[in-house]
């Protein structure tokens, strides 16, 4: 079967900074490939640098790439929209962001914020935005919804934002999200909601998952399949538990050794009795 | 670490508020706790709880309009509230320092990184000749080449630039560094190689640390004892192992578990549900009970005093003990 998204030597080069090296490239993206299957969650793990956010913004169309192959559903969107995404394509492929704080809007109400995809890309229009509105919220967690819908962003919690985030990014009922560092500006309490949330909507709605992390404990959570990302290659990939508890590549031994926690064994599972 | 000894450094009930015209906020809310000589304090919490003010409020830091309203800070035994302006600057670094969250902008861009030790060692009447010297060695010490002395802070990484804040923290020989969320602008690879060599400097140099985090997983392998704070007001302080094996409030357990961790069972992972109170107006009684899975009307009515479980072992919870909760 066709995978949903495929890339095949994907490569982004960077003029590189400062006087002395006028002229020179950084390649940042290094003839990638790798695919996404339906109803798959695949994380993108690797350091700073490491060129997981140019990836996550590349299959966004945000950037374009120096040479390789995008196809969803097989087919080469580099090829037949080559100046840029389609309405079409972003109606398939969606964004969450990292910083829920910068991503929304403060003059507008949530409302107006889920209003806008819902028309733009056809879903909902005139009476149907209401009820439309109103089910994204609730999709997300945000109940009841109609006391939400007329919130503005300054009212909500990180938490919160990042799940208006989300419905945004459900609105044009997209086939793949793709989310870059969705809970890392988040308080810890309720990251967990939210990756819970994504899950969630993998396994109820078939929406496909590409998990930009920088925290194997996350994607360990959360993806079936996770690509180790060093210095813009791919360094290993692999279904989830094998990378976390078999790695094979010193880099990826190297990235679980230095997460907290590594070191320590899971917190009693008995002491939390309520 | 020995409990034994005399704190070095000793905060009791201090009440940190914001002014604010529609009425003061309350940010820090009888605090109390206790540094001990060469030990690793935890303070973890999420943001707007209180961490970062209380490490500006133990070295007078803090800016209008946050002000500090009752309690006492006690260092080696001086009241510093009660000291004298050029006395306390006197002993801010010398015997207190800081390592800030954002070095990029604890650093000044125009002074070269060699300028800031000279700055430092000039600030507290240290020779110059000597200073220069000791800045190559405090490079070395924190596995920085000195030829970066002459470096400007936008030249370096993310991580060489936190490792300056640490050697710059270091320049004085304090015997308490407060790191602020010391390395989470940085990767985890990065992070390791820094706290480690904190570590290893800390068992070389005696110095005591409070090390504040919202990384509970990071602190319960690096803290000899943590403090978790809720809202403003201290949950629970414990030795570091009695906190991760019994802990004794609710919100503790919560963040225990609200980590995916890269072993054991990953159906043991949840969020604590609802969101942390704003200080504004905050819940009465417990301010944990909206979240609390075990509040009962005890919880809601009455703000439950920090109480000793265990020896050394402190919470803020009506049911801690408890059997069979």
């Amino acid at each position: 079967m066709t995978p949903l998204l495929e890339v095949r030597g994907l490569t982004k080069r960077f003029a590189a900074g400062g006087t002395l090296a006028r002229g020179a490239v950084r390649t940042v993206v290094d003839a990638v490939d790798f695919q996404v299957g339906r109803a798959e969650i695949v994380a993108l793990v690797g350091e700073s640098g490491s060129g997981k956010s140019t990836i996550a913004r590349l299959i966004a169309r945000l950037d374009t790439p120096e040479a390789g192959a995008l196809c969803l559903d097989g087919e080469d969107v580099l090829v037949r929209e080559p100046r840029g995404a389609s309405r079409a394509y972003r109606r398939r492929v969606q964004m969450i962001f990292q910083d829920p704080f910068g991503s929304l809007n403060p003059v507008h109400t949530l409302a107006h914020h889920l209003e806008r995809p819902l028309e733009l890309h056809g879903r909902a229009s005139g009476a149907e935005l209401r009820p439309a509105v109103h089910a994204l919220l609730a999709q997300v967690g945000l109940s009841p919804p109609e006391e939400y819908a007329a919130l503005y962003p300054h009212a909500l919690s990180g938490g919160q934002r990042q799940r208006v985030a989300i419905a945004r990014a459900l609105a044009p009922q997209p086939e793949l999200l793709i989310a870059d560092e969705p809970t890392s500006m988040l308080d810890v309490s309720i990251r967990m909601g939210v990756l819970a949330l994504l899950r969630q909507l993998r396994d109820t709605r078939g929406i496909s998952l590409l998990l930009i992390t920088h925290d194997l404990a996350s994607a360990r959570f959360l993806a079936d399949r996770i690509l180790v990302l060093s210095g813009g290659r791919i360094v290993e990939a692999g279904p989830t538990a094998q990378i976390v508890d078999a790695p094979q590549h010193p880099y990826t031994r190297q990235l679980l050794a230095a997460a907290p926690g590594a070191t320590r064994t899971a917190p009693p599972a008995t002491s939390h009795g309520d | 670490m020995t409990t034994a000894a005399a704190p070095l450094l000793s905060v009791r009930d201090l009440v940190v508020e914001y002014i604010d015209a529609a009425g003061d906020v309350r940010i820090l809310d009888a605090l109390s706790l206790d540094v001990y000589p060469g030990e690793i304090l935890g303070l973890a919490g999420e943001s707007g709880c209180g961490k970062s003010t209380l490490a500006f409020a133990i070295l007078r830091l803090l800016r209008p309009p946050a002000v500090i309203r009752g309690g006492s800070v006690h260092f080696a035994g001086q009241d510093l509230l009660a000291m004298p302006e050029d006395a306390l600057r006197a002993l801010r670094w010398r015997d207190i320092s800081i390592v800030f969250q954002s070095a990029m902008d604890a650093l000044n861009p125009v002074l070269t990184v060699g300028e800031h030790f000279e700055d430092t060692f000039r600030a507290h009447g240290r020779p110059a000749e000597a200073g220069r010297a000791r800045a190559r060695e405090l490079m070395t010490l924190v596995d920085l080449d000195p030829v970066n002395l002459r470096s400007f802070p936008h030249q370096l990484s993310g991580g060489m630039r936190q490792r300056v804040g640490i050697a710059l923290a270091l320049a004085l020989e304090p015997r308490l560094v407060i790191l602020d969320e010391p390395t989470t602008a940085l990767d985890v690879v990065v992070q390791r190689a820094i706290l480690e060599k904190l570590v290893s400097l800390r068992a070389r140099l005696g110095f005591a640390m409070v090390f504040i985090t919202h990384d509970l997983p990071l602190m319960l392998e690096l803290a000899d004892r943590i403090g978790v704070l809720y809202a403003g007001r201290l949950a629970e302080l414990a030795p570091t192992a009695a906190l991760a094996a019994h802990p004794g409030h609710p919100y503790t357990r919560g963040l225990l578990h609200a980590f995916p961790s890269l072993h054991g069972s990953l159906s043991e992972v949840r969020a604590i549900e609802g969101t942390p109170p704003s200080l504004r107006s905050p819940p009465t009684g417990c301010r944990f009970h909206p979240r609390c899975p075990a509040a009962t009307a005890a919880c809601v009515a009455e703000n439950p005093a920090v109480r000793a479980l265990a020896p050394g072992h402190l919470v803020a919870c009506h049911h801690a003990g408890e059997a069979a909760r």
